[in-house]
């Protein structure tokens, strides 16, 4: 069963309300304080992500196909998954940046810090993996983090 | 350049930046709803003033109890341009605080702490 689903629409003037209703779900479950800040750091980052690529796509509506769920994965686990629209051009340079995260040795490599905190706080493992969607030239790309 | 002090918003971390003193802190939560336009006039600010080369002592303290990728980033900012300054054989105190308990700031600080050569942080929990 989903503890908290999102979704959308993802942009600034959401984000506030979202990351205290996230907040406050995260209270009243029973992680611990690790995990708490885990899972917010990835909700935060996620939310900022999504909304920086549904912010450059033409598309009208981003209801229904962009989305955050929480979900108890087991009995003291949790996994955070989002997936959002990404031009299918996008998949490959994604995928490199993400399979260049395990190798990097720099915190200050900026241009994936976002997804570089993803993997941080993941303390199990990050997952992600590219799907069809509805529309020909955009993919849905899934990605969870797993605390 | 005038001191400046912003109070901790909701989101937003109680920064100092005492330019008289050569003190600057960063207190608190960071993840502000419009990353650019909270972060950007202290990264401008700071930097600026760095590079008048300030003839006094500094001393930075991080003091953050959740910070965001945007956030690091002005962070790492700071630090490189702090190291930078190193060359002038300043006295530079760089203090990297985490509440005690929390592996992903302590490590960050400690990722981060490895990545200079001229400077040294302090990793220091507290409660």
């Amino acid at each position: 069963m989903n503890a908290y689903c999102y979704e959308g629409p993802f942009c600034s003037e959401y984000f506030t309300d979202e990351s205290i209703k996230f907040r406050e779900i995260l209270r009243s479950l029973k992680c611990d304080d690790q995990q708490a800040y885990d899972l917010f750091s990835s909700f935060i980052e996620l939310f900022h992500n999504i909304a920086q690529h549904a912010a450059k796509l033409p598309l009208q509506n981003d209801a229904f196909i962009n989305s955050i769920t929480l979900v108890h994965s087991d009995e003291k686990h949790y996994s955070l998954k989002a997936q959002n629209l990404i031009p299918s051009y996008q998949e490959q340079a994604l995928q490199k940046r993400l399979l260049s995260l395990n190798s990097l040795s720099k915190a200050k490599q900026h241009s994936v810090l976002g997804l570089y905190l993803l993997m941080k706080s993941s303390r199990q493992a990050l997952t992600w993996t590219f799907t069809k969607s509805k529309f020909s030239a955009y993919k849905i790309f899934n990605l969870a983090v797993h605390c | 350049m005038e001191n400046i002090y912003l109070p901790a918003g909701e989101r937003t971390p109680e920064v100092t930046l005492d330019f008289d003193a050569g003190r600057f802190y960063f207190i608190g939560e960071s993840y502000p709803e419009n990353p650019e336009e909270f972060l950007e006039p202290i990264r401008a600010q700071l930097g600026d003033w760095l590079k008048l080369l300030p003839s006094h002592d500094l001393d930075f303290q991080f003091k953050f109890t959740h910070l965001d990728s945007p956030s690091i980033k002005l962070v790492l900012d700071i630090i490189e341009e702090i190291e930078e300054l190193n060359h002038h054989n300043k006295s530079i105190t760089v203090a990297w605080y985490y509440p005690s308990g929390n592996r992903t700031l302590k490590e960050l600080g400690e990722e981060i702490a490895s990545e200079l050569s001229r400077i040294r942080i302090a990793i220091i929990p507290h409660n």
